[in-house]
């Protein structure tokens, strides 16, 4: 039960740091970023469950808005709305054996993930239909951010071999 | 030796999926790209700046403004008909009907461009 506190923490630790440094990259699309902390969350997913993913994707949205200084902003609901869709359809994903390897996981990640943040922020940010004119462009930069992201992901989920013992302490 | 490589991470139906995503994309970018350039509802005319006619498009009409122009709105177009200015560029002008077209008479300071408004911009307002 330690180790797994350890290595949820360590993950969402990382998630932060990823997502506070991806702030810093200015975008085409303001809202839209690389995604890069999904990487972690994915790996979670992939190598223990889905209720640690949620706990790491939790940590990564409350504390990395948090440490932005964008905790009570609409920018955070945009970013846990995208983010909770995105953890749902990856999981989806992997668990309907259609055939989808880590990369097409993370495609269909970083897409669901943009339409649901560019669709909150219809609601709470750009009250104006007019912000979906940006759908075909953002769905054409998810399929390269997820492609990055899922071969990062491949990378990582051959190279990180641990064992969870859930049996100590 | 990089097909070897890529097959490695992408299988076949994260192939189909980038399609179907790409498919949506244009699919939805045609369709608001159609929007966009759809056509005028209205044509407005500012005199000094401030404007002094909103006219809808829909039905044939000719309009005298107090300037002395006269326009005329036929067939979801408006042109300049007669006016009191020296050149008559106006006039000479003829019909407008795209989004992006103005008819401007300097003498007269007036300028008279259109516009048009989505119906779904109202009812989510």
């Amino acid at each position: 039960m330690r180790n797994k506190i350890l290595v949820l923490s360590a993950f969402s630790v990382i998630s932060v740091l990823f997502f506070i440094f991806e702030s810093f990259v200015p975008k085409p699309i303001p809202f839209l970023r690389i995604g890069l902390a999904n990487i972690f969350i994915l790996l979670i997913l992939i190598k223990i469950d889905f209720s640690s993913a949620f706990i790491v994707l939790i940590s990564k949205v409350i504390l990395g808005n948090l440490f932005s200084g964008l905790l009570f902003t609409p920018i955070f609901l945009i970013s846990l709305s995208g983010s909770i869709l995105a953890l749902l359809a990856m999981h989806f994903a992997i668990k309907s054996n259609l055939g989808f390897s880590l990369v097409g996981v993370s495609i269909l990640g970083a897409t669901f993930h943009n339409l649901a943040q560019i669709s909150v922020a219809r609601f709470v940010l750009i009250k104006s239909v007019k912000i979906f004119s940006l759908v075909p462009i953002m769905l054409l930069l998810s399929i390269v951010m997820g492609i990055i992201t899922g071969i990062i992901v491949s990378v990582l989920n051959e190279k990180i071999k641990f064992e969870l013992m859930y049996e100590k302490g | 030796m990089y097909k070897k490589f890529l097959q490695k991470f992408i299988t076949k139906t994260d192939i189909g999926l980038i399609i179907i995503i790409i498919f949506i994309a244009f699919v939805s970018g045609f369709l608001i790209f159609q929007q966009k350039n759809s056509s005028p509802n209205f044509a407005i005319c500012k005199i000094n700046g401030k404007v002094v006619k909103k006219i809808s498009l829909n039905s044939d009409k000719i309009i005298n403004l107090e300037n002395g122009m006269q326009l005329e709105i036929k067939n979801g177009k408006i042109r300049v008909v007669s006016s009191n200015c020296a050149e008559q560029i106006c006039v000479k002008h003829s019909w407008i009907s795209n989004l992006s077209d103005i008819i401007v008479c300097a003498p007269n300071r007036c300028i008279i461009y259109l516009e048009g408004y989505n119906q779904t911009e109202y009812i989510t307002k």
